[in-house]
């Protein structure tokens, strides 16, 4: 396994996640993996266009801002990849003609990108109390030019070969979506798939205890049925929450 | 098509914001000439802010690229000033369509930063008649809490001050632009610093309200905006809506919003000063290392506007009740009535709950008797009688509902009356 030389508390550490930070959205969510920052607020389900109504379930907005310079080609792939993702994890189907408004917002871009607005869309999500299927985590995976992967962007632009995004889902830990890029080959694939599985995002989303954010969040759940939550929310290192029963609840 | 997923403000929102007004209180404690904080946090990337005017937030980047000159200025550069208003703001917000807002805004900070000349673009043209640096600035709303003008406006002049265009060298036939990494970035070149300072005019020109809240944007009759720099140079006059101002009261406002325009400038040059002295240590900046704790005392500090509210309606009380001895005592009795006899929440079972009412004399029924509505207050169970013997007034006894807090009133009176 080459992706060994990563500690699983190296990666939590590069992780951070703030919630509620805005005060209009439903639920919104300040997501740092490394460097790499992204906002994502949720707005729905809410007041549908007529053109976009759909009869039996939500239809699903996703809106890419990048930070500098009108949305291109790039960001218009992160909308629909998103729109997917959250089409496949909502409970939809619950919301008949309304739609949900996902917005991402780039703050800070070191390489990470794709995941990170994935991770803060899955929070953002969470943190609005919408109804899910099931939680997402997304990890990327960068090959080097000498075959070696890694979880975290080199410093050096240039040496990257390949990149790999996966999006995993936490009740049986299956690959819900992957992105990739660059040239590789089909074994290194399944190494990156791997090495992504075990150490990344949706491991701990998926073992739940392990979680800094996760096993918090859980806490946050519908209380009394109101949507929203005290917007001064932290996100402690608190592995000792995950046993919580409100985890359990609130994640089928 | 009409706006989809437009906050409607109700009728009562607006009576009652606009009672308290006659009361000269804002809903959110401030007087009307103050203005909310703000706050400037640097991104990663040169010419990355994020600024926040109470809870609106706006995020600016500025970018830049070389360009051809334009036949009619060929020594000059080009700045483009870009104002999205997200969906992520405001529901009803569509950034797919160009709203009257938008370029009403994007006009306004056109004018205020690009009109007042406040970026030298000569500084910008490489060579004449060939080749400039095509500035732009965009600019995202976050989440739209009112006023977003003075805050993008203030995002754009900082971001802009922050900006490093990176250095660019001439063969005489290829221009080559060299990494931030290969030479130092060149700062952009700011002659003055022009904010937006906006005002809502609401009851014909009766209230004029600084920094207006979005409750207090979506009543206000008229807006008036004015841009200025820091030596009290008008840079923008705007005044929208239908409201009779009287020219004494534009001028009037402009010398507060002058003073305003000063300390703004000053917030400004020190935030874009101190990061620039944090990259010289080489610390690590940007988003990613946001302080989290910040929002507690945030909310704390909102939850304290709250209680000064509250002891002034007090205190208003207070007074009253020295004019009327005899409501004393039965105000004390009915105080311990009313924490015996609330209404009482029993559990039925599983995450369900009954709301019953305590059967029995009904406490708001004594209060009644009395003249004073205002009484009827469900005070803190520390109610007690003290004695103050530096009071002018004749009465002996005053009721004092918490003794803690006797101390400072005198100085929070002066305060609130102003």
């Amino acid at each position: 396994m080459e992706v060994d030389t990563l500690k699983e508390e190296n990666n939590i550490d590069r992780l951070k996640c703030d919630l509620g930070l805005l005060s209009r959205p439903d639920g919104s969510a300040l997501f740092t993996e490394g460097q790499t920052v992204v906002l994502a607020a949720l707005y729905g389900p809410v007041e549908v266009k007529m053109q976009k109504v759909l009869v039996e379930k939500a239809s699903i907005e996703c809106i890419y801002k990048p930070k500098a310079g009108f949305p291109c080609v790039q960001d218009r792939f992160k909308e629909s990849f998103i729109k997917n993702i959250c089409e496949t994890s909502l409970a939809v189907s619950l919301y008949p003609r309304s739609t949900i408004l996902v917005n991402i917002q780039e703050m800070q871009n070191h390489g990470q990108l794709l995941s990170c607005a994935i991770n803060a869309a899955c929070m953002a999500c969470l943190d609005s109390g919408i109804d899910m299927k099931f939680l997402f985590g997304s990890v990327s995976c960068f090959l080097m030019k000498d075959g070696e992967l890694s979880l975290i962007p080199p410093v050096n632009e240039s040496s990257i070969k390949g990149m790999f995004v996966f999006v995993f889902n936490n009740t049986k830990g299956e690959v819900i979506a992957s992105h990739t890029e660059g040239l590789f080959t089909a074994e290194q694939y399944h190494d990156a798939l791997e090495g992504g599985r075990q150490m990344g995002v949706a491991a701990y989303v998926k073992r739940g205890t392990r979680s800094p954010f996760v096993c918090h969040l859980s806490l946050s759940e519908r209380r009394g049925g109101t949507r929203r939550h005290d917007n001064d929310m932290l996100l402690p290192l608190r592995p000792e929450l995950g046993d919580h029963p409100g985890y359990r609840a609130m994640f089928f | 098509m009409a706006a989809i997923r437009k906050t409607i403000i109700s009728n009562c929102e607006k009576t009652f914001l606009m009672k308290n007004l006659s009361e000269w209180n804002r809903l959110d404690g401030r007087s009307f000439t103050e203005f909310r904080d703000i706050n400037i946090v640097f991104g990663k990337d040169w010419g990355c802010c994020k600024v926040s005017l109470g809870k609106t937030e706006v995020i600016a980047q500025v970018s830049c690229e070389l360009q051809q000159t334009k036949s009619s200025r060929p020594n000059e550069g080009m700045l483009n000033i870009n104002l999205e208003l997200n969906t992520m703001a405001d529901p009803s917000f569509d950034a797919s369509r160009q709203s009257d807002l938008s370029s009403q805004l994007n006009r306004l900070l056109e004018k205020c930063i690009k009109d007042s000349k406040a970026v030298d673009l000569e500084s910008l043209c490489i060579k004449m008649n060939e080749r400039a640096w095509s500035l732009r600035v965009d600019i995202n709303v976050l989440n739209n809490e009112g006023n977003i003008l003075d805050c993008a406006s203030v995002a754009a002049i900082t971001a802009l001050s922050h900006f490093r265009r990176p250095d660019v060298t001439c063969d005489g036939v290829e221009y080559k632009i060299h990494s931030i990494k290969q030479r130092d970035p060149i700062p952009t070149v700011i002659h003055h610093y022009p904010v937006c300072i906006s005002y809502a005019i609401l009851n014909e020109g009766e209230y004029i309200l600084a920094d207006p809240t979005l409750l207090e944007e979506g009543v206000a009759e008229a807006f008036l905006t004015i841009g200025l720099n820091s030596y009290k140079e008008l840079c923008g006059l705007h005044l929208g809506g239908n409201a009779r101002l009287a020219t004494k009261d534009i001028l009037e406002t402009s010398s507060k919003a002058a003073k305003r325009a000063t300390e703004l400038v000053a917030i400004i040059k020190n935030a874009v000063e101190k990061d620039t002295q944090d990259r010289l240590k080489l610390n690590d900046i940007g988003f990613h290392i946001m302080p989290i704790q910040e929002k507690i005392e945030k909310s704390t500090a909102e939850l304290s506007i709250c209680l000064d509210q509250w002891t002034l309606s007090k205190k208003g009380k207070k007074k009253k009740s020295k004019n009327e001895p005899m409501d004393v005592d039965p105000i004390n009795e009915n105080n311990s009535d009313v924490q015996q006899c609330k209404e009482t929440i029993t559990p039925l079972g599983n995450g369900t709950a009954k709301l019953s009412e305590v059967k029995g004399e009904n406490e708001w029924a004594i209060v009644e008797s009395d003249e004073e509505a205002e009484v009827i207050f469900v005070e803190p169970p520390k109610a007690d009688t003290v004695s103050i013997s530096d009071s002018n007034s004749e009465e002996e006894q005053v009721v004092v509902l918490n003794p803690q807090r006797l101390k400072k009133s005198p100085s929070k009176r002066k305060k609130n009356r102003i």
